[in-house]
């Protein structure tokens, strides 16, 4: 089953990544993300904790892997790099239905919400149709210690 | 090891050896939002301006692409360091390099390999370092402090002044390279069986918890202590490790109410007499 | 020796502590260091390295790991051993007060990082326009700022703090002193036990057991047991790849065999 599926532009990141897994107790990771350079490849290889398996697929082969039920007997933890990525597999996952806004890096044409989590307007608009739709439960966390800040309150 | 430097590009010898030298400074100043950023300029300053020396636009772009975020575990700066030189040179060489890729490389490697060596710095050679450095000290012998910086430091000035030109010479392919031979994944399970020897070691000598709770005739008085370190040395030390150890990582106890909450069960505990 | 001069020495040393991030990240500006110079300044080296050992026992956990950033350890060895060597307490004494400083330091030193984020604008200007040596003088100066920042917490301390510290420590119930004594002892299994949960999992706790029965039955000193800890992974793991991967020859692919990279 889906543990979490955490937005992260740094995907596994030492420590941060390495606390979620064990929070969650999964036991597999899978990262979404189109066109991986074989460097975030490798990088993602020597983070992933001990024991657990990493999986990196573009997002399509993502959707199609969850949806095809291939997923089902993992404790599962998703990591994707944007806002957009989520929005994809929320809208096109059955079984995703929380979604953890960890850190997205300030960039050109970007605004906060929250602290670490910078967004397009474009991505703007889709956390705003998300949360209208009332059926996804999605929130601002750095790390499992912090308190959660709901999406609507962020907005 | 360098041999290959100087035929290269413009960056020699000389220059990664001063690279070296400036990543000592590695944390001189630190902030909240980019941590150690400043060093790193400071490291990288010297080859920057030799790489784009006819180039003032590059150069100052070179300076504000490395104001970004860095942080890493300082015995990798050098070798880290050696890497962005590399990038920069192929940038100058190469036009249609995105120069946003470099940025994407330091960030993406940084995490990893800072979670490696800190591993290894941090949870092996230093705990080796601090478990001689305090047996020694807790004898009252100078050796003590002495034995410790130079076993933390010995390792780590291999690390500055070995790895620039590693960096420099094979770029990103070292990292790849070290993955995929499973070295990295034999150096950290290596330093936490290390680690994991000396702390159970530390943990009979540096922890001791014994019970003042005495029972039988006056001419014949036994101490429940050592009925129980005669069954297992130091039981009950070790049963504290595990308990502070299960309270961590299962309770997620916070680390200071845990100190606090130690102390003050110790002093009740010593109050009515049990310990 | 006045303590005008005293507290002079004991703040050059609470500046050593940040400058040690400025000549290679040494690691001295831990306990088992500055507790025997404390010693050494205030005229008793010996009791400085029992403090020394007891210190770094207490915060062999706490270190600063990526974006945390743990309690002082280094301001709040100096001023402990301090007080407790010129106030001619028991050396667990100094565990009483080490915890509350370490704390109340970082929190000083927070502020200013968080402030440092604003002056990293001035060095962004100077990149726009080449000038590096501007970004070295931001960089040298917020470094020496936070130097003597962490000179004034000693020296402040130490000026208006030593006769105060001493008389309430005086205050307070024997009971409670010996408890403490007791205290010291216990505490360096909670930092033990915060470096084991970042490392121990259900395939290496073994070693820890290795490294205690070395230690409870065989009587072994550290040293003994950080070796046969080499031996141990140099024959357990063949590190002969090391060669090859440094000088950029092809090697054997040996990477984790759970990745096959599908479910």
């Amino acid at each position: 089953m889906i543990r979490l599926m955490r937005v992260d532009d740094r995907l596994i990141h030492g420590q941060v990544a390495a606390t979620w897994t064990n929070t969650i107790g999964a036991d597999c990771i899978l990262i979404a993300k189109d066109n991986m350079t074989p460097l975030e490849i490798t990088a993602a290889k020597i983070s992933v904790p001990a024991g657990v398996k990493l999986v990196v697929k573009n997002v399509d082969d993502s959707i199609k892997a969850i949806n095809s039920g291939v997923t089902d007997k993992y404790n599962l933890f998703i990591v994707v790099d944007s806002v957009t990525t989520a929005y994809r597999l929320l809208k096109n996952c059955e079984q995703v239905k929380e979604c953890n806004l960890g850190r997205t890096t300030k960039k050109e044409g970007t605004e906060p919400i929250g602290k670490h989590v910078f967004i397009t307007s474009e991505q703007r608009e889709m956390l705003k149709e998300l949360a209208s739709e009332g059926k996804y439960n999605i929130y601002l966390q750095t790390i499992p210690t912090a308190a959660p800040i709901p999406l609507e309150k962020a907005l | 090891m360098t041999s290959n430097a100087s035929t290269k590009g413009v960056i020699t010898k000389k220059d990664l050896r001063r690279l070296s030298w400036r990543t000592l400074q590695g944390a001189t100043s630190v902030n909240y939002e980019r941590f150690t950023h400043k060093p790193l300029v400071w490291a990288l300053g010297p080859g920057l301006k030799k790489i784009w020396a006819d180039d003032p636009k590059g150069y100052s772009e070179a300076l504000q692409r490395h104001l970004a975020f860095f942080l890493c575990t300082p015995q990798i700066k050098s070798w880290m360091g050696g890497l962005m030189l590399a990038l920069e040179e192929e940038l100058k060489n190469n036009p249609s390099m995105d120069p946003s890729s470099i940025n994407a490389i330091k960030t993406s490697l940084m995490g990893p390999l800072s979670g490696v060596f800190d591993s290894l710095f941090l949870n092996c050679i230093r705990i080796v370092a601090c478990g001689v450095g305090i047996s020694f000290a807790a004898q009252g012998s100078v050796l003590g402090p002495i034995l410790y910086a130079l076993i933390y430091n010995v390792p780590a000035f291999i690390m500055y002044f070995g790895t620039a030109s590693i960096g420099y010479r094979m770029g990103t392919s070292a990292v790849t390279n070290l993955q995929e031979s499973g070295l990295i994944n034999k150096v950290l399970e290596a330093a936490s069986i290390i680690g994991l020897i000396v702390i159970g070691g530390m943990i009979y000598s540096n922890v001791s918890v014994n019970l003042a709770i005495t029972f039988g005739p006056e001419e014949a008085l036994t101490s429940l202590n050592d009925i129980l370190n005669g069954i297992f040395p130091g039981i009950l030390s070790f049963g504290t490790f595990f308990l502070f150890y299960w309270l961590l990582k299962s309770k997620k106890v916070n680390t200071l109410w845990l100190v606090f909450g130690a102390l003050i069960v110790t002093v009740l505990l010593v109050a009515v007499g049990v310990m | 020796m006045s303590i005008l001069l005293q507290a002079t020495l004991l703040g050059l040393l609470g500046a050593y502590c940040h400058l040690d991030w400025a000549v290679g990240s040494l690691y001295l500006n831990r306990p088992i260091v500055l507790a025997p110079l404390v010693g050494l300044i205030l005229g008793d080296v010996e009791q400085g390295l029992y403090l020394g050992a007891t210190l770094e026992a207490l915060f062999l956990g706490s270190v600063t790991i990526g974006t945390y950033i743990s309690p002082d350890a280094g301001i709040s060895s100096i001023l402990a051993s301090a007080f407790v060597i010129n106030s001619g307490l028991d050396t667990q004494a100094a565990l009483l007060l080490a915890v509350p400083i370490a704390v109340l330091a970082t929190s000083i030193q927070n502020v200013l990082w968080a402030f440092y984020s604003f002056t990293s604008k001035i060095a962004d200007n100077y990149a726009e326009k080449g000038n590096e040596k501007g970004i070295y003088a931001v960089m040298w100066i917020e470094g020496g700022l936070n130097a003597l920042l962490k000179f004034l917490m000693v020296f402040l301390a130490w000026i208006f703090g030593s006769e105060q510290v001493v008389a309430i420590i005086g205050m307070i119930p024997d009971v409670i002193l010996d408890g403490m004594t007791k205290a010291g002892t216990v505490l360096p299994a909670i930092g033990l036990a915060m470096l084991a949960t970042t490392m121990m999992n259900k395939k290496n706790w073994i070693y820890l057991l290795l490294g205690y029965i070395g230690a409870a039955y065989l009587k072994l000193p550290t040293i003994a047991l950080a070796l046969i800890g080499m031996i141990i992974v140099l024959t357990k793991f063949d590190f002969s790849d090391f060669k090859n991967v440094l000088s950029g020859n092809a090697v054997s692919q040996g990477g984790k065999e759970i990745d096959d990279n599908d479910f």
